[in-house]
């Protein structure tokens, strides 16, 4: 694996890990005209350039055989996936034992950690230089598990695994791979989403929101189970049965598919099979999605394949009602050109950029980030570097838990704290003292709580 | 990873201690043979495309260390696989008497559904050597074979590349037929009840 740790000279986007440098420094090296720094369209049979890769993901059957890799085509990556299943299998010795009692879970070599999750029949392998912690790679990896649950069920995987360990999966998911490429995308980019397990929520007035919610709950048909406006991966609204809620993880599922892939947004109805893994792993349920406006779209979902006619005269009579009260263009507006609000609209100076994350909601907000303070590609991405780093720290399980850190690094301050109520990380100037640190926690806690109902939603509407 | 999947067949190479594995993989794969014996450390892998009748498949070829020492491994390795290849060196008849031992071995740790059918292929290699007085002849190893489910039976030469070619052309097309006969058609008919009006608690994550 020795290969995993070679830094090659090119590829100059990735030189520099993100972690440990400031961000001005960044913002000047590497400001060089290169915003294409995610290398996804890459010679896949260049071995340098896989080798070079930030991260890895590789997914694969207990056979060995590969079902997803992120970067490198067939050729590279199946003997790669043959070194990978000998090492996790040396740790579990002879035994047919599958559960996680004895499973090799992680391992540093040179800069790169390997987290591995065994989730019989399948291997998920996340590899990274970028210094982020074993439970977040975990939690990556995690998200792309799910993804593939949501389009095949547990119980799918399970039976056709059974009695033929060399099933190739990649037949079953044919298409599909689109998503999970998309997902990987996001996490390379620094997901904040993903990072937090929450769900962000699109900016509303209040009474703005409670209308689309009541024009979504006066028209629920019989066979509806959850109704979502969401525009640009932000939830405007949301209606569910009393008994059942709709889980995070799920929708970031959902949003994912919607709004980083095309696959969704060409104004046609779809009607697909999904599987919302934390809801029930086992089925599909179906969802009807139709884009309505140029960032927005409706998903209504039933248990009831043969629902498709019945939710499309649901959309038809929601849609008339939001055209008639005039509710489109406030959704539009509120998350136009990728804008949910600016950090000069809350009264903390210095700040540049934040996270909040409300646990009891599991929503979490942040603003605009300013083309001002970070204007590349690369130091959007290191700053989501230095918020994995805040996270890791104030989630750190040994050597005593922080609740609260912060360091400068380069131009910047970043401070981080995890109460049992919210987490908050943010970024700010240089060497700023203790005092003001405190201050502004103080009043952008004070600004979340004045906006709290414009900001999040706060149970949706229940039928 | 964007185009469209190929088959993909795992190849298990089984067989003693220099009998030859690697170096007929790396005849196959490479066309290259080294006169230098390093035994192989637990495992090594090897790819190689192929058009087998109108599919292109994908050999993932395992290949596995003879000696003893290196065989804690066993499970892993030959589960999933979808062809396993049997070699001996037919001057040498200690290999060629290990052949149902292996053969045995890799039945209980792949644990195939039909162990009946399961693709085995049996190659005899180094006939480029001349020693007629240690020889496995062609016909006891033929007798040999047939007697054990019928497997196909190919001498060769990994140093002058004799019969390599024919013989993994026949591995590739069990083992895709292997793959196929455990093809797996089924609709996404997994529906889910929902009781909406049923007491399961609300869950608040």
């Amino acid at each position: 694996m020795d290969g995993l740790t070679h830094r090659p000279t090119q590829n100059p986007d990735h030189s520099v890990p993100p972690l440990e440098t400031g961000l001005n420094d960044i913002d000047i090296s590497y400001d060089s005209g290169s915003e294409h720094d995610d290398n996804l369209d890459e010679d896949t049979s260049n071995l340098e350039v896989f080798l070079s890769q930030e991260k890895h993901f590789f997914i694969l059957s207990t056979a060995g055989k590969p079902i997803y890799s992120l970067h490198g085509d067939d050729n590279m990556i199946m003997s790669y996936m043959g070194v990978l299943l000998t090492i996790i299998s040396f740790f579990q010795g002879q035994s047919h034992d599958t559960d996680n009692s004895d499973q090799l879970r992680s391992f540093t070599a040179g800069n790169s950690l390997f987290v591995a999750s065994y989730e019989d029949p399948l291997i998920l392998v996340a590899i990274s230089k970028r210094g982020e912690s074993e439970q977040q790679l975990r939690n990556q990896i995690d998200v792309l598990y799910t993804q593939i649950l949501s389009t095949l069920t547990k119980s799918q995987i399970s039976r056709v695994f059974k009695g033929r360990t060399n099933f190739d999966l990649r037949r079953l998911l044919g298409g599909t791979e689109k998503f999970l490429t998309a997902l990987t995308r996001e996490i390379c980019k620094g997901s904040p989403p993903i990072l937090l397990s929450a769900l962000e929520c699109a900016k509303l007035p209040r009474t703005i929101r409670e209308k689309i919610t009541t024009i979504l709950l006066s028209h629920k048909s019989p066979s509806l189970l959850y109704g979502l406006v969401v525009s640009d991966s932000r939830l405007v609204s949301v209606i569910r049965p009393r008994k059942h809620s709709l889980h995070p993880p799920d929708l970031l599922l959902l949003f994912n598919m919607i709004f980083h892939t095309t696959a969704f947004r060409d104004g046609e109805e779809h009607w697909v099979p999904i599987c919302l893994p934390k809801f029930n792993s086992t089925g599909f349920l179906y969802a009807h999605i139709f884009q309505f406006s140029k960032n927005s779209v409706l998903v209504l979902i039933s248990a009831d394949k043969d629902a498709f006619f019945e939710l499309r005269t649901v959309k038809d009579n929601i849609l008339k009602s939001l055209r008639r009260d005039n509710l489109i263009k406030p959704i539009e507006l509120a998350v136009n050109n990728g804008f949910s609000f600016r950090t000069i609209d809350i009264p903390v100076p210095h700040i540049r950029h934040f996270l909040y994350k409300s646990k009891l909601d599991v929503q979490f907000i942040m603003p605009n980030i300013e083309p001002h303070f970070f204007p590349t590609t690369s130091s959007r991405k290191a700053l989501m570097g230095y918020y994995h780093k805040l996270h890791a720290m104030v989630h750190a399980k040994n050597g005593g838990k922080l609740k609260m850190v912060y360091f400068t690094k380069g131009s910047a301050t970043f401070f981080g704290c995890d109460s049992p109520t919210f987490e908050l990380y943010f970024a700010t100037g240089p060497d700023t003292t203790k005092a003001i640190l405190t201050l502004s926690v103080r009043a952008i806690l004070a600004w979340v709580s004045k906006n709290k109902e414009r900001l999040f939603i706060m149970g949706g509407g229940v039928f | 990873m964007s185009h469209r999947k190929k088959a993909m067949l795992k190849i298990v190479i089984l067989g003693d201690s220099g009998v030859g594995k690697t170096s007929l993989i790396r005849q196959y794969v490479d066309n290259k043979f080294s006169t230098q014996y390093k035994a192989t450390i637990g495992a090594d892998f090897f790819n190689r495309e192929l058009q087998v009748d109108d599919h292109t498949v994908k050999m993932q070829l395992w290949d596995t260390a003879g000696q003893e020492r290196f065989q804690s491994l066993g499970v892993a390795f030959y589960r999933g696989a979808d062809c396993c290849v049997l070699v001996y060196d037919v001057n040498n008849p200690k290999s060629f008497e290990a052949l149902k031992a292996w053969r045995d071995e890799f039945l209980v740790q792949a644990n195939p559904r039909d162990p009946e059918t399961f693709p085995f292929v049996v190659v005899g290699n180094k006939v480029d050597i001349e020693d007629n007085n240690k020889r496995v002849s062609t016909k006891r190893a033929q007798a040999f074979c047939r007697a054990n489910g019928n497997m196909p039976y190919f001498e060769t030469s990994a140093k002058e590349a004799i019969g390599v070619e024919a013989a993994f052309e026949v591995i590739a097309r069990n083992a895709l037929s292997q793959a196929e006969s455990e093809d797996y058609n089924e609709d996404f008919t997994d529906a889910i009840n929902i009781h909406l009006d049923s007491d399961k608690s609300p869950c608040m994550c």
